[in-house]
């Protein structure tokens, strides 16, 4: 016992950086969505209520791009009354997309995030797809009574189901670089060529399928005859302002009918 | 200088960094982290076990804010942790008698103190974010990057705050 204590009296110190080593390993081990919940909803409230009010004087200087981006949406609006720009895999009818700030943002990391200044009040709830206009940005993971914090897909997590119109279906993964994905996984009979559109395919609660991306270089598995493509991805995540979210409206029957399943 | 102090200095660091620097597009491959100013000017001779609670209370700090899990408490932490040995290193310096602190060097002899800090502390950081070393090249793109970058600005704020060189 004595030993014992002049062991912790004597390494004092290395042990008081193990332990607070430890603790941010562990804190950082368990970073998932579902950690984040409960470690980092006290921080993810400080920061989004920080920068909401700090963003006020960012927006200011950013006023060119915002309407260079409403420009955009509204013509994006005027030439989807004209023409059905949609795959034709899904129908835009069964959801809500509920428009929300951009309040912080970042893309220069492994695992990035975004900050948003919608949450539960507005409908808003883990688990939910989040779009541009420009295409696909990416999920839900936590959201308070006004802000939610999203998992976009340039995260080392952001990884989605993907479909090639017409073609097979893959797995579509950030590859690291600013505006690149790559989609593994495609069934040898559907080679993709250059310039198809991807879409994601995920399930119905949370998003409808959008454009994800355009196929710039392909490669088949001399392996398993399967082939990969590098996709050029459609959202600029360098340069977001609003996003919108996508809520199903068949959730809670849809809900109801597991729960009776079950 | 007292921990109370330290901590103001890490607290103006942060929004500093927060309020200024975290969406200016200085480089595409990592921001700079001017936080690593408030381990400068904790003077060698102040105890270890509480360099080590200053750095994690800075490291969650960032880590809450940047949604960053606890990279940069691992990265703080181990950074001040090998500091007194780079100090040793270097310059010879004895943490238990000197009161002096690395941001009131001279600049020739503050660079490569602050360089070696700031690189492995990146080092640390980007590795734990990145959870490997996975795509190597790019990770030490934005090591080399950003370390330059927060290197600079520390030069910048040694130049303007340093009592040696502030007019």
């Amino acid at each position: 016992m004595q030993q014992l204590i002049l062991f912790f009296t004597r390494y004092r110190n290395n042990l008081l950086l193990v332990a607070l080593l430890l603790l941010a390993f562990i804190r950082h081990s368990l970073k998932s969505p579902i950690s984040e919940h409960w470690m980092n909803t006290f921080g993810t409230g400080i920061s989004a209520s920080y920068t909401n009010t700090t963003s006020g004087w960012k927006s200011y200087w950013s006023l060119d791009d915002i309407n260079e981006e409403l420009a955009r949406e509204n013509a994006a609006l005027r030439a989807s009354m004209w023409q059905q720009k949609a795959p034709d895999f899904f129908r835009r009818d069964d959801y809500e997309f509920i428009p929300a700030r951009v309040i912080d943002y970042s893309y220069r990391k492994r695992n990035n995030y975004i900050l948003i200044n919608s949450g539960k009040r507005m409908g808003i709830d883990a688990g939910m797809g989040v779009i541009s206009n420009e295409g696909w940005v990416g999920v839900i993971s936590e959201s308070t009574s006004n802000y939610s914090y999203v998992i976009p897909f340039v995260h080392s997590k952001g990884d989605i189901g993907a479909r090639i119109r017409g073609k097979g279906l893959g797995q579509l993964s950030w590859t690291g670089q600013p505006r690149m994905g790559i989609i593994k996984d495609i069934e040898r009979e559907f080679q993709p060529e250059v310039g198809d559109s991807v879409f994601t395919y995920t399930r119905a609660e949370i998003a409808p399928p959008v454009l994800a991306g355009i196929v710039t270089s392909r490669e088949q598995s001399k392996e398993d005859l399967s082939w990969e493509a590098q996709v050029a991805l459609s959202t600029d995540f360098t340069n977001l302002n609003w996003v919108y979210i996508c809520r199903f409206e068949g959730r809670t029957e849809l809900d109801a009918l597991k729960t009776a399943i079950q | 200088m007292n921990v109370t102090r330290i901590l103001g200095v890490a607290f103006a660091a942060i929004t500093l960094q927060w309020l200024a620097l975290q969406d200016l597009p200085l480089t595409p491959y990592g921001n700079p982290y001017i936080y690593l100013w408030a381990f400068l000017v904790i003077p060698f001779n102040t105890l270890k076990p509480t360099t080590y609670i200053i750095a994690f209370l800075i490291g969650s700090v960032v880590d809450s804010l940047e949604q960053s899990g606890g990279a940069h408490t691992m990265a703080s932490l181990l950074t001040i942790a090998i500091k007194p040995f780079v100090e040793n290193f270097l310059y010879g310096f004895k943490d238990e008698n000197s009161n002096h602190r690395i941001s009131g060097l001279p600049l020739g002899n503050f660079v490569p103190m602050a360089a070696i800090l700031v690189v492995f502390h990146h080092s640390v950081l980007f590795v734990s974010e990145n959870a490997g070393f996975t795509q190597a090249s790019e990770l030490g793109l934005r090591v080399l990057v950003s370390s330059i970058s927060t290197t600079a600005l520390l030069i910048l704020g040694h130049l303007l705050f340093s009592k040696r060189y502030a007019a």
